[in-house]
């Protein structure tokens, strides 16, 4: 069955077809989670948190774009709303610890931790999470706003600010890089 | 003309550390995306996840219902009290709720007027 028929059949209230969908979705979404969190954990639960939000508001999605598109964007906006609720303190705190552990993870599979993905968790996640959608999975600046409810030119200047906050954090990781190599 | 001569060149360096970042963003990103394993459950929990979902706001649309109707009622049986028992605070209730109305709509259709 196709994306489309599976999406008409899950509307009539068809829970097979909810759950295909899900299933052929899953990985996209836990590891577009797994990006925008760094915590495989939390993923997973939001992930589980869009679904059940899918099932509650899929007559309102038009099929204008792709069913991936439309859980990544549901997903964003838990997950941002998520944030603005939690404590600032603990949320830094807690941001620490999962990159500790997602660094950790990576290093024991023999893969080296990018610098850029610690530039990147230190960005806040109305900035972050952007930057992903631009840059990793390709979506259009209109795309991004519309998932976000913001402007396309809002969207354009948080990439691009982002993006040298990255930069100017690299610079300073490889600043203090060579200063240690020099004593 | 000296200036135009370095100011393109320093945009290139710029542009060329921005791309430079932007390329090791792209690369971290792409190993988490090949080195964290996720794992996908089988249809049946998707489709128990389908059905709890379903359940859960069904309840929620009984709880909302039950609670519109007992609020309704209280409203409509003290409307009828207030009109048989007290019928001057009835009228004057009335006054007031058509009062706070048409003064509601008029700011509102100032501010929109206002706004354009």
């Amino acid at each position: 069955m196709e994306e489309k028929d599976l999406i008409i059949s899950a509307k009539r209230g068809d829970q097979l077809a909810f759950a295909m969908l899900f299933k052929n979705n899953y990985p996209f979404l836990v590891k577009y989670l797994i990006k925008i969190t760094m915590n495989p954990d939390i993923a997973e639960e939001l992930a589980q948190e869009t679904m059940a939000k899918c099932v509650e508001k899929i007559d309102m999605f038009n099929g204008k774009a792709k069913f991936s598109s439309w859980l990544i964007s549901i997903a964003t906006n838990l997950y941002i709303d998520q944030q603005r609720k939690s404590i600032r303190e603990k949320k830094w705190k807690q941001q620490e610890k999962d990159f500790r552990r997602m660094k950790w993870q990576l290093e024991s599979r023999k893969e080296e931790w990018n610098e850029a993905l610690s530039a990147l968790g230190k960005l806040k996640e109305d900035v972050r999470i952007p930057i992903i959608l631009k840059h990793y999975y390709g979506y259009s600046y209109e795309e991004i706003g519309d998932m976000m409810n913001l402007f396309a030119g809002t969207v354009k200047s948080r990439v691009h600010n982002g993006i040298m906050d990255v930069r100017k954090e690299l610079r300073l990781h490889d600043e203090s890089k060579s200063a240690a190599a020099r004593t | 003309m000296t200036n135009r001569k370095v100011l393109p060149l320093e945009h290139e360096h710029q542009d060329e550390k921005y791309q430079a970042a932007l390329k090791q963003l792209k690369d971290g990103l792409g190993s988490l995306e090949e080195n964290i394993p996720v794992y996908t459950p089988d249809l049946q929990y998707f489709e128990q996840l389908a059905v709890e979902q379903k359940q859960t706001m069904r309840k929620k649309l009984m709880r909302d219902l039950a609670i519109f109707t007992v609020v309704g009622l209280l409203v409509v049986s003290s409307v009828l009290f207030m009109l048989y028992q007290l019928p001057a605070a009835f009228f004057i209730l009335q006054g007031i709720v058509t009062l706070i109305i048409f003064a509601y709509s008029t700011v509102s259709y100032v501010k929109q007027v206002n706004g354009t």
